[in-house]
């Protein structure tokens, strides 16, 4: 009976894949590349990486690359011819890696230098199927001087011709596209000048481009690292403004970086704009000069939300598509440097600039709260610059830290607002925790610093630290406590007293989790017909009895001073529900039909005594 | 106070977005009360949709039952309110309220009753199918003891049409296990109709993991360790995931010390006691509480004095030296716990069988069954 726990329901049977080229090809460009615009980056990679292989064998060679492009003529379409002048295709090396796939003459090398080349999948020129039905690529080698050139060509369905050629070409590789009806647009002069910009700015090697009798260098523009600066203000201005072009967006500010894991220089942009919690930077992420992507994730610690990187990697493994890196030790440990260089960036700013570092807390303030109180490493980085409202003012979570050695919070802002007026009068810091975020940040400041104290104060055992009266005071106090007792009874809320200080403050109305909660189902019963009313009684009744709300005089405060004179019940009996209900507002609790009814009923006989008073004088 | 209490009202609901913690209730708890100290209808029904669905998933039936409560009377004024302000359908929330009610030992029959009354008008009134309800009588009738209309109710529910107001296909599924387990006492038919969630066919928030719990104690009392123990690897994650999970929990506890994997039983213990001991779903901590008393008092029986367990400080019995507890205390304060919510449940519900449970807790220790050596090397 148990056999379906136990037994795979599949037998395995071995077949041989057909694999079909055209279809492979179509596979490759269409669904490996985010789209057609990548055949210019696949060019230039060869391109690149032949020059490189060139100069080891001729540590002179001055290595460049040419784009020609050339209108449609009569009933030609547009071309493009790619050049450029590194080590060049033998006849056998063209058979070997253009008609395998997976094979790269970069790959035998690998083993032994990997960091040289930039591709490795030798699949790149079938990209440019993408825009054209067929390559046509003429190269020479120059490993071997006697070697005549080669011509391939190769069309999109999988077939290809070589043939020698008897003209003599100089060493490198040429590659002719035409353009395949509806790809004209990645054709055109302003196309291709845009596209190469894009994917070759950072390439040491010079890219010309020509059409007609124009030619132009594209990336002679160099990136801010790699400049001298006579002044910091010029080399602030520099990066900033590279920054501004390059993403279209401004920065407040600009952080160097440099990595030898992973070998990274390049600079991270602090983003002027607030970001959310759940969405990751997008940066910009060159491999040997070559654009990998603009929407590369996984380069910066998670925590990294506030900036937008653009760098320029040696060592690191691009995944197949070229668009994104592999999750390997070395981008770890790349990761790890680029954090602590944000981290030290951020040190140096509290040390020197403290408000800008507040500044960009602020304009990131959910999403370095989200993180900090998820991620123990993001805590330690900004944990100390989380600013806290708290009895003594705003202060950062660092100097409360500095100053005590036991950081005491009220969890909801409402409790915070009972206590707050009280615990600053006694020098006591207590930190509002009721916003997003706050508690989770506090226990993981409990985790990340054990020996630190911290401390949850609810409102109710706040009182309990409060200065107690004398056994003679207390019996001057017992007619009001006891009425006091009786009268707020229906609304679950015991009474007591104490000496505390601000002396102006009549009474302080505590309240707790439990209590809370009875109260909200008190309310809720109000709204609810029959059938749920019993049962938020009933609920009431079981958490109520064990928990009450609780109204604190302050015997110092001249009111209750008088009011320990009175009497007349009736009297102590309408003043303590109108302390009641103004502690209620005082804490911002919401208040129920009925003390809405005690509280308009309290206003108007106030109204009724001013103006009887008024009265008597006439 | 703040102008801005709104946006804050949404950054709460935001943060506490499927996330299924205390925290999150408490942050939603107070997103209610800053809408009603601003008499912010809109944001009240917001807040308390999110605290509605949040805690009902994190083992708070209690302040979701409120929450909802609300709801439905703020509805039965001002019916608009349901289609301008709330995200998600009221009526399929109501039977999570619904079966959460017998939860609590002071909500009586009566009232119990009275609320599968109120859903059922409700139902009727939006032409939905009375599946929903019937699945709830169902489940009444099993607490309250009408072993005899049992069998009625599960026919006529399978009878009555699906629409969508019902539960999904895989709690539908676990639950006709569910009877052919517990009333047909048919173990190998229930193990065929759990047959497309144990494939992975079927799966939602509380399947398979519920299902794989439940089933890993019938194949144990069957005698079918090795497969009891293939059902606890599986689900034991699902056990603790929070205070919704204790019921599973004292499940996995359970089983882990009838088969002798104490160090494991004592792992779970460890994560769920603190949630335990807060948990005011009194019966799903009850099976929790069933669970550590079965192994303490196990401990207990093979001469074990003391034991070392990380528990935070507010566990209501004391350690003689930091995190070293003393096993005959432990087992008596579970023990002496366990008798008193049973005397709760059995005096609302009119019966004896939450005292009969404690009963067969303990021939079952008689019944230890240590696991074969091979599978517990895994």
């Amino acid at each position: 009976m148990s056999s379906y726990i136990t037994e795979g329901f599949f037998k395995l049977q071995q077949y041989q894949f057909q694999i079909h080229l055209g279809g492979i090809i179509d596979l490759l460009s269409h669904h490996l590349y985010s789209g057609p615009h990548v055949f210019i980056r696949e060019l230039m990679q060869n391109g690149v990486d032949a020059i490189q292989a060139r100069k080891q064998i001729e540590e002179e060679h001055q290595g460049r690359m040419d784009i020609q492009v050339v209108d449609a003529r009569d009933d030609l379409p547009p071309t493009l011819v790619f050049e450029d002048n590194g080590i060049g295709l033998t006849e056998e090396e063209v058979h070997r890696f253009l008609a395998t796939i997976g094979e790269s003459s970069k790959r035998n090398e690998l083993a032994v230098r990997r960091g040289d080349f930039i591709g490795q999948f030798g699949i790149g020129l079938l990209s440019c199927f993408m825009v054209a039905d067929e390559i046509l690529m003429i190269t020479r080698s120059a490993r071997e001087a006697g070697h005549p050139a080669v011509e391939w060509r190769g069309k999109s369905d999988g077939t290809y011709e070589v043939r020698l050629m008897e003209t003599d070409v100089s060493p490198g590789t040429r590659v002719y596209l035409r353009a395949r009806k509806g790809m004209e647009a990645y054709f055109t002069k302003d196309q291709v000048g845009k596209l190469v910009r894009h994917f070759g700015d950072l390439l040491s090697t010079p890219i010309y481009l020509s059409h007609g009798d124009w030619t132009e260098r594209i990336n002679d523009r160099r990136p801010p690292w790699e400049r001298v600066y006579v002044s910091s203000e010029e080399e602030r201005r520099s990066y900033l403004e590279y920054g501004n072009d390059l993403f279209g967006q401004h920065f407040i500010d600009y952080i160097p970086l440099r990595s030898e894991a992973g070998g990274v220089v390049g600079a991270a942009y602090v983003l002027s704009q607030a970001t959310s919690p759940k969405v990751k930077s997008h940066h910009r992420v060159y491999l040997k000069g070559m654009l990998l992507s603009d929407q590369v994730e996984n380069l910066l610690p998670d925590w990294a939300v506030f900036v937008r990187c653009v760098v320029n990697a040696e060592h690191l493994r691009p995944v197949a598509s070229r668009e994104g890196f592999y999750e390997n030790e070395e981008l770890e440990a790349t990761r790890t440097v680029l954090g602590e260089t944000l981290r030290a960036y951020l040190i140096r700013l509290a040390e020197r600039a403290p408000h800008r570092l507040q500044d960009i807390i602020q304009l990131h303030h959910m999403a370095i709260c989200s993180l900090a109180a998820h991620d123990e490493e993001c805590f330690r980085v900004f944990g100390d610059f989380i600013t806290f409202e708290t009895t003594m003012g705003r202060m950062t979570l660092g100097d409360c830290r500095k100053r005590y050695d036991t950081i005491r919070y009220a969890s909801s802002v409402d409790e915070f607002r009972q206590i707050a007026q009280v615990a600053a009068s006694q020098n006591l810091c207590i930190l509002n925790a009721g916003y997003v975020y706050n508690r989770e940040l506090l226990s993981m400041l409990e985790q990340v610093e054990p020996d630190l104290q911290v401390e949850q104060v609810d409102a109710a055992n706040l009182t309990h630290h409060l200065e107690d009266l004398t056994l003679e005071e207390r019996e001057k106090a017992f007619l009001l406590l006891r009425t006091a007792d009786l009268t707020l009874q229906p609304y679950r809320t015991a009474s007591d007293i104490k000496k505390f200080e601000p002396t102006t403050l009549p009474t302080i109305y505590t309240s707790n989790e439990q209590a809370n909660f009875a109260r909200q189902a008190r309310l809720t019963k109000e709204l609810a017909d029959d059938t749920w009313g019993g049962i938020l009684n009933a609920f009431e009744n079981e958490y109520a009895s064990s928990q009450y709300a609780q109204l604190c005089f302050n015997f110092k405060n001249r009111l209750i001073q008088r009011l320990m004179k009175i009497q007349d019940r009736t009297v102590l009996k309408r003043v303590v529900e109108m302390l009641y209900v103004q502690a209620l507002l005082m804490g911002h609790h919401p208040l129920s039909d009925k003390e809405m009814a005690l509280l308009n009923q309290g206003l108007l006989q106030m109204i009724d005594a001013v103006l009887g008073q008024e009265g008597d004088f006439e | 106070m703040s102008t801005d209490y709104r946006q804050r009202i949404e950054e709460i609901i935001d943060a506490a977005d499927g996330e299924e913690s205390d925290r999150a209730v408490a942050a939603l708890e107070e997103a209610v009360r800053l809408a009603d100290v601003h008499q912010d209808i809109e944001w009240g029904f917001k807040a308390r949709e999110s605290l509605v669905q949040v805690a009902n998933f994190s083992g708070h039936g209690d302040k979701s039952l409120v929450a909802f409560s609300w709801i439905l009377a703020q509805i039965d004024k001002n019916p608009e309110y349901e289609d301008r302000y709330l995200r998600y359908d009221l009526m399929w929330r109501y039977k999570w309220i619904a079966s959460s009610l017998t939860n609590f030992p002071h909500i009586s029959k009566e009232q119990i009753l009275n609320v599968v009354e109120d859903m059922e008008r409700r139902y009727k009134e939006r032409g939905l199918s009375m599946r929903a309800v019937e699945r709830i009588r169902y489940s009444l009738a099993k607490e309250f003891g009408w072993e005899d209309k049992v069998e009625e109710h599960f026919e006529r529910w399978q009878s009555l049409p699906q629409d969508g107001s019902q539960d999904c296909e895989a709690c539908e599924t676990d639950f006709i296990m569910d009877h052919y387990l517990f009333h047909r006492n048919d173990l190998d038919q229930a193990l065929e109709i759990a047959r497309p969630i144990l494939e992975g066919r079927l799966s939602c928030i509380g399947v398979p993991g519920n299902t794989l719990t439940t089933l890993m104690m019938e194949l144990f009392e069957a005698g079918r360790v090795e497969e009891a123990d293939r059902m606890q690897r599986k689900s034991h994650r699902y056990a603790t995931k929070n205070a919704d999970r204790l019921w599973a929990a004292g499940k996995h506890i359970q089983f882990l010390t009838l088969t002798d994997q104490l160090p494991r039983a004592i792992r779970i213990f460890e994560k769920m006691a603190s949630a335990a001991v807060k948990s005011r779903e009194l019966s799903n901590r009850h099976t929790f509480i069933r669970g550590a008393r079965t192994l303490f008092l196990r401990m207990a029986d093979r001469g074990r004095k003391k034991v070392k367990l990380r528990l935070a400080t507010d566990f209501p019995v004391a350690c003689d030296e930091p995190y070293r507890y003393d096993v005959q205390a432990l087992g008596d304060w579970f023990s002496w716990e366990a008798e008193r919510v049973a005397d709760l449940f059995d005096a609302r519900n009119g019966t004896s069988d939450y005292h009969d449970e404690l009963k067969e807790d303990l021939e079952l220790m008689k019944k230890i069954q240590p696991l074969p050596r091979k599978a517990k090397v895994e």
